[in-house]
């Protein structure tokens, strides 16, 4: 019978143990703080290096994003009825105090590159998001077809850009040169030659609802009606020797049109154009700008008219002059609330009404002039 | 100081007085009986150093605590036992992955083979060298061994058994 305690006791005894324990001791301990100590400063150049790394790429991006974000304050309005937003001559957004006149930076421009103009703006009803006609100067090359048409730019984001082209057949003689957003924000309407197309935002289901021919050219923009069953616009064609004006009103989908009032401009008639109509928030009056030309006055003059859309109650509310007959001016703008009206008018420059046309106030105070500013429109409350 | 008698199974670890000594006086007084050990256990000299290392510096880091113990060395061969269950945990998992590059190689080939202990130790497993090396040469009881190997008492003696058996085997002594 084998002591197995004996037998490993024996063989143990065989077994020649290091020299110098402690010594090996010592120096292990050594190297092992030491590879603590590496290891510990490596790690914490890992971590620094991704701290670094994720900053700068914050930064990055923060930096990416500043020329188009706009500020927190920039953001915020000036008064219940929200913000009258206009386009100055280096397409940059501007809200402007409709108190005080004080204009503060909405969004940095341009909106539309290369030397073009937006000649037309309309906010979606959440104020965040704003469509234009993005247009060029006539016999201006710049900017290319390519930039013409429909554009929409989301204030929150930065991010923008053209959803509808011109049309080859439109592009030279009609591009789009104005929008509006449905009151539902769900549809965009403009207007190209004697056409009115109906879109969704992003430029999708385009749909011809009228189509009035070549002969026919829409003046301004399509106004939608509060509740967005109908749209309001404006028309002028030649008529033996003199030029008709006429405002419309059809349903959204393009049908019961009917005329609202009419104009005729004539060397001897002096009389008013018809341009860019405004419903008003309630639905009970369509404002619209006019002109009565040098050709027909010894002055010429911008006008503001209201009429009901059965077409009667017409009125003027507002004439002022002389009148800007080249690029400059659009019609006038209710604030979201209806009290008050503004209005690119008479030398380019900024004005603002109360609705019944009273208490008139130049709003701006620059030289005024074409490209002072190339748009306007109400914000609505955020 | 703590004296450890040579000879006797049952008695051999058992303290004399408490360990109060510098940590230095302890690694003279215990790394020959703790290396002889591992020895026995890993079959290579190569781990049973790397393992006394790592048990001595663990305790080293810890001395002013262990060093008042009643048994500082069981806890010193408790820790020994717990590098050594750490290591081979990691060489099984690293034998695991790279199994078919390897060559496996038996840490008893490179010891004198004529010795019929080692011959015998071959034999077994190292959970199984453990605990006839903790319960037959150095005297612990299945209860203090089984604490060492991270088991229960019974099973350190199913262990030391089968481990008997193989000896027994391996130097003819089987009935």
């Amino acid at each position: 019978m084998i002591d197995e305690h004996d037998l490993l006791r024996r063989a143990s005894e065989l077994i020649v143990p290091p020299s110098d324990p402690m010594d090996r001791l010592v120096r292990r301990r050594h190297r092992k703080h030491r590879n603590q100590r590496i290891g510990a400063a490596v790690l914490a150049i890992i971590v620094a290096a991704i701290g670094i790394g994720l900053f700068g790429k914050a930064l990055h991006l923060a930096r990416r994003e500043e020329p188009t974000r706009p500020s927190p304050s920039a953001m915020s309005r000036y008064q219940h009825n929200g913000d009258l937003v206009v386009v100055d001559s280096t397409g940059s957004l501007l809200a402007v105090d409709p108190t005080t006149g004080a204009e503060r930076p909405l969004f940095p421009g341009p909106i539309v590159p290369d030397g073009g103009l937006a000649s037309a703006l309309s906010f979606a009803p959440d104020g965040m998001s704003v469509a234009y006609a993005a247009t060029r100067f006539p016999d201006n090359p710049s900017p290319s077809d390519r930039e013409l048409g429909v554009h929409v730019l989301d204030l929150r984001t930065g991010r923008g850009g053209r959803v509808f082209p011109c049309r080859p057949q439109f592009c030279s003689r009609y591009p789009p040169s104005a929008v509006s957003w449905s009151p539902d924000g769900s549809q965009l309407a403009f207007a190209e030659g004697g056409r009115i197309t109906l879109m969704r935002p992003d430029g999708s289901h385009p749909r011809v609802v009228l189509d009035l021919g070549n002969s026919i050219e829409i003046e301004g923009r399509p106004a939608w009606s509060p509740d967005g069953g109908r749209i309001a616009f404006a028309t002028s064609e030649a008529s033996g020797g003199q030029r008709l004006f006429q405002l419309w009103v059809v349903g959204a989908d393009g049908s019961g049109r009917s005329v609202v009032t009419e104009s005729r401009v004539s060397s001897s008639k002096p009389s008013v154009a018809i341009f860019d109509p405004a419903w008003s928030p309630d639905g009970s009056t369509i404002a619209y700008d006019s002109i009565v030309p040098r050709a027909v006055s010894a002055r010429s003059f911008g006008q503001v008219w209201v009429v009901r859309p059965g077409g009667s109650g017409r009125r003027l509310l507002l004439q002022t002059g002389p009148a800007c007959l080249s690029i400059c001016g659009t019609g006038p703008v209710w604030a979201p609330d209806g009290t008050e009206i503004g209005w690119l008018g008479p030398e380019n420059r900024l004005r603002i009404m109360k609705a019944d046309g009273t208490n008139p106030r130049l709003l701006d105070s620059r030289p005024g002039g074409a490209l002072t500013w190339t748009a306007v429109a109400w914000r609505p409350v955020p | 100081m703590k004296k450890v008698a040579w000879d006797g199974r049952a008695g051999a670890h058992v303290s004399e007085t408490a360990h109060h000594g510098s940590f230095e006086d302890f690694v003279n007084a215990e790394h020959v009986r703790l290396f002889r050990a591992l020895y026995l256990v890993t079959g290579s000299r190569y781990e049973a150093e790397e393992v006394m290392q790592d048990a001595f510096l663990s305790l080293w880091e810890r001395w002013d605590r262990v060093g008042t113990l009643d048994d500082p060395t069981g806890y010193l061969f408790r820790t020994a036992m717990n590098v050594f269950r750490k290591r081979i945990r990691r060489a099984l998992l690293m034998a695991r992955r790279s199994v078919a590059l390897v060559p496996r190689v038996d840490p008893y080939e490179t010891v004198e083979s004529r010795q019929v202990i080692f011959a015998a130790l071959k034999t077994l497993r190292p959970i199984e060298r453990a605990a006839i090396v903790l319960v037959s040469l150095e005297g612990y009881s299945s209860e203090e061994a089984a604490i060492m190997l991270g088991t229960t008492a019974g099973t350190v003696r199913v262990l030391t058994s089968r481990a008997r058996a193989a000896m027994r085997r391996a130097v003819g002594d089987e009935p």
